[in-house]
């Protein structure tokens, strides 16, 4: 991840100039969170251009973003889930057994960045709040694609950066209609949105459902909930709720009044059920 | 006895509003005594006690909380 | 905010990363016309007056804004209550973490809010100018005690701001309205302007109208259209009020396509089904 030097905000590589100071791009520096020293010998550049296709690949992001939210939903994911990371990346791989470990780390680690990185610029974050947080996520992937012992890395360790993390989210952000019912402003936006977008063939189908409007909220709160559990192994009340939120402004068929009634209705029902 | 729980009650509400309102843009916070609300949205802004929906008595932030009528 | 060269920016940003032009810092002569600019001169600091100026911008926020003017008449005490919503849209439009203290921002937005509003009206009703600065000081000697802090404690009495309500009201007392059923109106005209604006404003809501009344029998179509009003009145305003409901229906109908004739001939079955009593049940 890249750093301005004048005035230590995040920047994109793509970028000229530092959009807060001015600052030319020459006076950028790298932050390396680690990364290159946990596995060196990985970053040597034939690997990082296959691994550079795979991590610009919309399913390999989506499945990190996936990925990242299970470990939040429940830590032992990390270890129990990272099969799921494996096959997208044999499927976004042009050769996958071509030096299988080393290109997939490079792979994680190009595209944990770019996340880390847009939501970084979103939330605008400084480098002191992230940093230390994107080091231990370093080392959590390490422990469970490289197979690096880590006598630090406890249940207690993904909880702490879990809660930590998430923490970082948190502000008075409130995108949506129906944002104001939400408890978790604002951990789940970008992350939902990413899969909401994607999701054309489900919006489709609950567009179709929405006119049978009396059936809608029931729809919404089922279609949330199930979706929370599919994409994300969670079960949380907040995420069900950003989701069926997601999806009513994806459909784009209601007016403001009506999605906030609609959304009133939708996390009453979502709270009954995931009591 | 009553009374006397009144004005306990009546002496916590400014700290109440105060504890509460810190970090806490959004959420408007009442406390309800009698016909009368303490109203705030966040210690940037002014703390509002409204008596009997008749006077709206408005706080300079940052001191005691105190109403003389 | 987007750069000439069509790179979307954020709103403290102060060059744009790809082509490297500085961002024009935004036209701010408003800020020497707002009258809220003196009340709180650091509210409209460039980063600051950036931030406000977008939320003004949203035509939510203005709507919003329509609903306190309107919540103030029927309940002065709005003036405190309300602040919560306003401050809620604030935060629809300025992103995580905005860099800009907010009570500055959103006293810049509520200014700049203010002014475009009475400013229409003034046109609308041909107000002189002395009574237009008239009752836009007056507004803003309300809504300085609510948003903004002082050194004293202060005690303002309801009656005082039902008083300038009322004087509003009186403001834009007309003798005919904008459209030919307006005849059955007593309350010429407090709500067009305001009502019109709502409408418009939620473009999709008008499709809604649309699928409730369409394919059906003129009665059912008048029984429906004033559902129509009658819950968006009661959730504008939180309580009922048969002028507005009614103002809502005339504008509605307006917006479906109905003709002026239409309306006019129907007029007063639709007056009727706003009446309280004889809605049907939600």
């Amino acid at each position: 991840m890249l750093e301005c030097n004048g005035c230590s905000k995040y920047q994109k590589t793509e970028w000229n100039c530092c959009p807060y100071c001015g600052s030319p791009s020459k006076d950028f520096t790298i932050l390396t969170a680690g990364e290159r020293e946990i596995f060196p010998e990985a970053f040597e550049p034939q690997i990082l251009l296959s691994a550079m296709n795979v991590a610009n690949e919309k399913a390999f992001s989506l499945a990190l973003i996936q990925y990242i939210q299970q470990i939040i939903a429940s830590p032992a994911n990390l270890f129990d889930l990272r099969s799921r990371i494996v096959e997208v990346y044999i499927h976004c791989s042009a050769n996958p057994s071509f030096l299988y470990t080393r290109s997939l780390w490079v792979s994680l680690v190009l595209a944990s960045d770019s996340y880390f990185l847009t939501k970084a610029i979103m939330y605008r974050w400084s480098s002191p709040q992230l940093e230390p947080l994107r080091q231990k996520w370093y080392q959590m992937l390490a422990a469970a694609f490289l197979g690096l012992r880590q006598d630090e890395l406890t249940e207690e360790f993904i909880k702490d950066w879990t809660r930590d993390f998430t923490e970082l989210h948190k502000c008075m952000v409130r995108p949506l209609m129906g944002c104001h019912l939400c408890q978790s402003k604002c951990v789940f936006q970008y992350d939902v949105k990413q899969f909401v977008v994607q999701s054309t063939d489900l919006v489709e189908q609950l567009t179709a459902q929405l006119s049978q409007s009396d059936t809608a909220t029931d729809v919404f709160a089922k279609v949330g909930i199930e979706q929370s559990n599919d994409w994300f192994s969670s079960n949380d009340k907040d995420l069900a709720y950003c989701i069926a939120t997601h999806l009513i402004s994806e459909i784009d068929l209601l007016s403001r009044d009506a999605s906030i009634i609609i959304s009133d209705k939708i996390r009453r029902l979502i709270q009954e059920r995931l009591q | 006895m009553a009374a006397e729980d009144d004005e306990q009650r009546d002496n916590a509400a400014p700290t109440l509003a105060q504890e509460l309102g810190v970090d806490n843009f959004l959420e408007r916070i009442i406390y309800f005594r009698k016909n009368n609300l303490y109203t705030a949205i966040g210690t940037s802004f002014p703390i509002v006690l409204v008596i009997e929906r008749e006077k709206l008595v408005f706080f300079a932030p940052h001191r005691p909380l105190e109403y003389e009528p | 905010m987007k750069c000439q060269c069509e790179t979307y920016l954020l709103l403290d940003w102060q060059y744009c990363p790809v082509c490297t032009a500085p961002v024009l810092i935004t036209d701010q002569s408003d800020e020497l016309k707002s009258r809220g600019f003196h009340r709180f001169p650091a509210a409209f600091a460039p980063l600051s007056y950036r931030f406000g100026k977008h939320v003004a911008d949203q035509s939510w926020f203005y709507a919003t804004f329509c609903q306190y003017v309107l919540l103030i008449k029927f309940d002065p005490t709005q003036l405190v209550y309300f602040r919560s919503t306003l401050l809620d849209r604030y935060f629809c439009f300025v992103g995580p973490n905005p860099p800009v203290a907010t009570n500055e921002a959103f006293w810049c937005a509520i200014s700049l809010v203010t002014d475009r509003y009475f400013r229409r009206r003034a046109a609308i009703y041909s107000w002189s100018s002395s009574q237009e600065q008239q009752i836009v000081e007056a507004w803003y000697d309300l809504i300085d005690l609510a948003f903004l802090v002082h050194e004293k404690n202060t005690v303002l009495e309801t009656s005082k701001i039902a008083e300038w309500s009322s004087r509003l009201d009186e403001m834009q007392t007309q003798e005919t309205g904008p459209h030919l059923a307006c005849q059955l109106c007593e309350s010429k005209c407090k709500y067009g302007e305001d009502i019109k604006f709502m409408i418009t404003n939620d473009p999709l809501a008008i499709g809604e109208a649309r699928s409730s009344v369409e394919g059906k029998s003129d009665s059912q179509q008048i029984e429906q259209l004033a559902w129509f009003a009658r819950l968006w009145t009661e959730r504008t305003l939180c309580l009922y009020d048969e002028d507005f409901a009614f103002c809502m229906s005339i504008n509605v109908a307006d917006r479906l396509g109905w003709s002026p004739e239409r309306v006019h001939q129907l007029m007063v079955p639709i007056r009727e089904s706003c009446h309280i009593d004889s809605c049907p049940e939600v």
